[in-house]
């Protein structure tokens, strides 16, 4: 049974979060869940693997963590929200794909028969 | 969600207690929570919840590069030796109890151990006892013998079943999360009845002067007079059994808190006794840790020679001031 490549998707994990911040803030959990969806339970990110990626993003200014000011339940949460330097990497990780994918394609045999 | 918490703390024990490393654990806390109240509501059994946490949760390695702990992680040397598990603790408390019952025991059987002496020298002055006065003599004596071969009995006894717990005090072992938390709860627990042993063991040995006052006012019999002083050695060895007893089960507590490599979060949890003070150089360090006996020695040096005890006193709230004066001045900035 093939999983999809460590390697590859290592290079992807902060495009991934970036676009699942693109139309509003979210936080931690709510993250890692929306990626099991998204991608029909095809990856599940790891909690430690997402920590990384947040602190990650954080210091190069791509996003920013605030507290939930309505704490539900009395609990303090950690949202994150997308800079206007995040939205721009983005849209270069996004070209950077186009364009790998493309390239890998011309490489790759197709499943049917052609 | 214990064992999630658990799992999360033991995971973090032996990394350094900086703020970046508590905030990374928070985090992760929180999505291990929240992760856990969505598995809930969906009806999956607790045991399957766990196990998924915990097998899609990942290790310290994805974070050992953004947190600056590599060196952590891959030096298992820093972690202190072997793990003290849950049950070798209790036994350790267990043990530390009956060692503070035995060598509490025996102090007091010392102390006690004049009373027959006394009691037989006192009886004496009845008539019916004053003929055999050799008799009571030789039975006060044997009684105090006895009573000492006691508590010798019960000083080799107490040291014997502690000798295994001898690895505790050279140090290298290590003790996780929950056993922590179990130990620091049975500590709080125990506070009120330390602070009632102090109190009661320090009143008694205060109060023990009491009898002969109220004897001597009294203008008591001769066999009073003489017994007064068994009751006193009677009421401070209550005291001291009571201050004995508490002393050595509170140390027990502290032996174990305080093997572990100290600024880590394992650190963290553990009651701290006050830190002892630091001072800014090596040489202050020295001779600030014989201040006192020094002060001591000054003061009764003076006393001795001079004979003026109404005055030399004065020697100790200027001793104190001046400690004051060079603690402000060297001490060591506490972080």
């Amino acid at each position: 049974m093939t999983t999809i490549s460590s390697d590859v998707i290592r290079g992807y994990n902060d495009t991934i979060i970036l676009f699942l911040l693109l139309k509003k803030p979210s936080y931690g959990y709510e993250i890692s869940r929306q990626i099991r969806t998204l991608s029909a339970e095809k990856y599940i990110i790891k909690e430690t693997t997402l920590y990384s990626a947040f602190t990650r993003l954080e210091k190069n200014g791509f996003i920013e963590s605030f507290s939930d000011q309505n704490a539900i339940r009395g609990k303090r949460r950690t949202y994150y929200r997308i800079t206007d330097a995040g939205r721009q990497y983005y849209h270069e990780k996004c070209e950077e794909w186009n364009l790998t994918k493309e390239v890998v394609e011309n490489f790759i045999q197709k499943n049917e028969a052609e | 969600m214990e064992t999630l918490r658990n799992y999360l703390e033991n995971m973090f024990l032996n990394l350094p207690d900086t703020a970046e490393i508590r905030k990374a654990k928070a985090e992760l806390w929180q999505m291990m929570e929240n992760k856990y109240t969505e598995l809930k509501e969906t009806g999956m059994p607790e045991n399957e919840i766990i196990g998924t946490i915990i097998s899609e949760f990942g290790n310290l390695d994805e974070l050992a590069k953004d947190l600056e702990i590599n060196s952590f992680i891959q030096n298992p040397e820093n972690s202190s030796g072997r793990l003290l598990t849950m049950s070798e603790a209790k036994t350790f408390l267990k043990d530390t109890g009956k060692r503070a019952y035995l060598i509490a025991l025996g102090v007091m059987l010392c102390i006690l151990s004049v009373v027959p002496v006394i009691t037989a020298d006192a009886l004496c002055t009845f008539d019916i006892f004053s003929s055999k006065e050799d008799l009571m003599v030789a039975c006060g004596t044997a009684l105090m013998f006895l009573m000492v071969a006691a508590a010798v009995g019960c000083f080799i006894f107490s040291h014997v079943i502690n000798n295994k717990w001898e690895e505790l005090t050279a140090g290298s072992i290590s003790i996780d999360f929950e056993t922590t938390q179990y130990l620091k709860d049975q500590y709080e627990n125990r506070r009120g009845n330390h602070a009632l042993l102090l109190t009661l063991g320090c009143a008694l040995c205060i109060l023990s002067v009491v009898p002969p006052i109220i004897i001597d006012a009294a203008g008591g019999g001769s066999f009073w007079d003489e017994f007064s002083g068994a009751l006193v050695m009677i009421i401070v060895a209550i005291g001291v059994l009571l201050l004995v007893f508490n002393a050595i089960r509170n140390e027990g507590f502290h032996k174990l808190f305080q093997r572990n490599a100290s600024g880590t979060i394992e650190d963290s949890h553990v009651p701290k006794k006050a830190k002892k003070a630091e001072y800014n150089s090596p040489a202050a360090a020295q001779v600030m840790s014989v201040y006192w006996q020094t002060v001591t020695c000054i003061y009764l040096s003076i006393s001795f020679l001079t004979f003026d005890w109404g005055y030399t006193w004065i020697i100790w709230p200027i001793a104190v001031l001046i400690h004051s004066v060079i603690d402000f001045n060297l001490k060591k900035d506490s972080k």
